[in-house]
């Protein structure tokens, strides 16, 4: 039972100008082919894994008998991995591929620390464009209502918290002029009536407002941790990044090209490293409700690029990731992220279905931490049908404290050869 | 009350400056597109500049009245008639109970609005009746008029035969070249120099699906600085890819090397560099440009836009009507 979907496409990034797409694909295509490079460049579901994503579907939806404990489960714990191993047998990019891998900088130290990016990656003829967190935040215009504070170039969770932290000093100190503030991973906009406050006036009062502002390790939030059933390597997006492939722009399929980005072993390894964390809420933004968030183990923590040009529709529920964040879309959107699962499960809800939408609207609040479960459409069918019916039943656990102090010493205990 | 004989082309109830306070869950602000001739024509029907009216899009609607009542029509030219004959825009005027006003298509500019004595009573969500219709909330449950709707509106009086004054009224023309300001930043320096200067010595054009959320550009590909490409691998290697931040209203977001200008009902955040925002002044131009017109930029500085904006605020004012 698929979920429908609203007909009509959402026009936000629609139009791609290309004259005549499949043209443009087919002629792509012969140019690929006339070079031998097809392995490197071609969808693989497309083009050979088509009867194989199918019997997978079979399996998982029909063959009940071949079903048993480890392969299907409601919940895993975050270090036994056995259930995984027959869980996605279409295993796609087993060929060694011989382009250079771009590489993927280290995220953690060893010790725990951050690693300064100025050191071993640019280069001695390069000047230091980017070292993470700056000793002072810059203040930079977004037309006459908007500043955009930046407070580094990097995605940790230290940022977010200052980000939050200063949002909230913000709101409290009820600023003449200023509406409200919008903190994201390592900035914040601030949202402003020029005709209250003039610019130079607000960035002196916010400025003043940064130097009181104390990065505090003894900071602890609530923070809910949410349980998502997804679909990993799902149908839905398979078919979305299909729609794109033919009508827009050739591209390796979104796991597979993960995999090779990352060093990863196969779109197997793939699942089992980005569901195998917890990810960080670190703000809503881009559509009602949509999280942005981030990965709490950093031996997750993936990188990808974002689509160029962007996507026209997304599946409602689908789980992608774009530089190191991951999203849930919402509603079927347009969108830029990778994507590569899907949850049945809403994150959103005007007509307050369910209890924990009666505060809000929008399911998560900055400060709330999600994890994937892996499922199959088995799975996902009875959860779509549940919350058809507005029985389903959200996997939470909301009295979870989160120390930030904590969390850096269980930083420095990781070991870091562990395999996922 | 009147009723929706035909709903045009996505017209929307809206009201100013939009749903304000709700970025950090996701929502846009909406609110109309070209608020100078929104403000306008409410100020002439006798109501606060901020209430609740309609915006037409390109082709206008035909709404039957059921009393008589004050209204006014801004902004684009879309030939209102009442009851088949043509009326004057910029002035207050009667519709009385059993006639009909319809407007067509768009023959100057691209927004029309309409404002009514007492403004449309409409259910305020979240604070505001402007219409979201992507994500279906706010305005009349949530969408565009629909065909044989009812539509009450507030009691008020107004005055007939007010206008505005010919100075105050914004220039709105079918030149199809649009002079458009812009400020420098937030990721400005993400472009080399090479880069910017091609932005705005460049002829863009205004692609067709354009729309609400996103006004999206044709024309030449930016260079970038070396910050764009030596960065930390959270950002994404594209050139345009920033770790997610904040978008302001306004904000020229360069996804790959597609110039979107994120307008009222676009994204709150993403992953995008926004080198240029469109300040709040200059949204009317966005409000009334047509698809493949031509847009050219001309940079001017944080305190010029909130010049121009304290000087349009002044011609939204009860000193223009006469």
């Amino acid at each position: 039972m698929v979920q429908e979907y609203k007909n009509s496409d959402l026009d936000l990034f629609q139009k791609i100008n290309i004259q005549d797409p499949k043209d443009n694909f087919v002629n792509k295509k012969k140019r690929i082919k006339s070079s031998n490079a097809d392995k490197k460049l071609g969808f693989n579901y497309a083009l050979q894994d088509v009867n194989n994503f199918k019997n997978i579907e079979n399996t998982l939806t029909n063959d009940k008998s071949k079903k048993n404990e480890s392969v299907f489960f409601n919940q895993i714990d975050v270090d036994d991995y056995s259930g995984f191993k027959d869980m996605y047998p279409h295993n796609i990019s087993l060929e060694q591929t011989t382009k250079k891998k771009l590489s993927v900088k280290k995220h953690l130290n060893e010790d725990g620390t951050y690693p300064s990016f100025d050191q071993d990656i640019i280069t001695a003829n390069k000047t230091k464009v980017f070292n993470g967190i700056y000793d002072e935040p810059k203040f930079l215009p977004g037309g006459d209502k908007y500043l955009l504070i930046e407070f580094g170039n990097i995605m940790n969770l230290e940022l977010n918290f200052k980000a939050q932290g200063l949002s909230k000093l913000i709101e409290q100190a009820k600023i003449n002029g200023v509406y409200e503030t919008l903190p994201c991973f390592a900035s914040m906009i601030v949202h402003y009536n020029p005709d209250e406050i003039g610019y130079t006036d607000l960035i002196k009062e916010l400025k003043s407002l940064v130097k009181e502002f104390k990065d505090n390790d003894d900071t602890i939030v609530n923070s809910r941790l949410f349980h998502f059933p997804t679909v990993y390597l799902d149908k839905w997006t398979k078919e979305a990044i299909e729609d794109y492939i033919s009508k827009i722009a050739l591209k390796k399929s979104d796991p597979e090209f993960i995999v090779e980005l990352n060093n990863l072993d196969n779109v197997d390894h793939f699942v089992r490293v980005h569901s195998g964390t917890e990810y960080w809420v670190a703000s809503l933004g881009f559509w009602p409700g949509l999280p942005f968030t981030m990965p709490l183990d950093p031996r997750c923590k993936l990188t990808a690029p974002k689509y160029n040009p962007p996507r026209t529709w997304t599946p409602k529920g689908t789980v992608g990731m774009g530089g190191s964040s991951t999203a849930i879309y919402p509603d079927r959107l347009p969108g830029g992220y990778q994507i590569f699962g899907r949850t049945p499960v809403p994150i959103w809800d005007p007509e307050k279905n369910f209890d924990v939408f009666k505060d809000s609207i929008c399911l998560f609040r900055p400060g709330d931490r999600i994890k994937f479960i892996p499922c199959d459409y088995d799975e996902f069918e009875m959860i779509e049908k549940k919350v058809k019916e507005k029985t389903y039943k959200y996997d939470l656990i909301d009295e979870h404290k989160f120390s930030i102090k904590k969390y850096k010493q269980w930083l420095t205990q990781l070991n870091h050869n562990k395999k996922f | 009350m009147f009723e929706v004989i035909k709903p045009g082309l996505e017209t929307s109830v809206q009201d100013y400056p939009g749903r304000i306070g709700f970025l950090n869950q996701g929502f846009p602000p909406s609110g109309p597109m070209d608020s100078w001739s929104f403000r306008l024509a409410n100020l002439l029907v006798g109501n606060h500049e901020n209430s609740g009216a309609l915006e037409c899009q390109y082709t206008g609607p035909t709404l039957k009245f059921e009393k008589d009542h004050v209204i006014s029509i801004c902004g684009a030219d879309m030939q209102p008639k009442i009851d088949g004959r043509s009326i004057p825009m910029w002035e207050s005027i009667m519709v009385k109970s059993n006639q009909t006003l319809e407007l067509g298509f768009t023959v100057t500019g691209a927004r029309s609005y309409i404002a009514f004595s007492g403004g449309i009573d409409s259910e305020k969500w979240l604070g505001s009746q402007s219409t979201f219709h992507k994500a279906g909330v706010g305005g009349i449950d949530g969408y565009a008029l629909k065909e044989s709707q009812k539509i009450s509106l507030g009691n008020s009086k107004g005055k007939i035969g007010r206008k505005i004054r010919a100075e105050s009224i914004p220039d709105i023309t079918n030149s199809g070249v649009w002079e458009i300001e812009v400020v420098r930043g937030p990721n400005d320096d993400w472009l080399d120099n090479a880069g910017y200067e091609t932005f705005l010595k460049a002829d863009w054009k205004l692609q067709a699906r354009s729309d609400r959320t996103g006004f999206r550009l044709d024309g030449p590909s930016l260079s970038f600085n070396e910050k764009a490409t030596n960065k930390s691998p959270e950002h994404g290697y594209e050139p345009s890819n920033i770790i997610d931040q904040g978008y302001p209203i306004g904000g020229i977001n360069l996804a790959g090397q597609t110039p979107i200008i994120l307008v009222n009902d676009g994204p709150s955040m993403g992953g995008f560099i926004v080198p240029f925002t469109v300040p709040s002044a200059s949204f009317w131009k966005l409000g009334q440009a047509k698809p493949n017109e031509k847009f050219k930029f001309k940079e001017i500085s944080v305190l010029e836009a909130q010049e121009m904006r304290s000087e349009q605020t002044s011609l939204c004012s009860m000193g223009s009507i006469i």
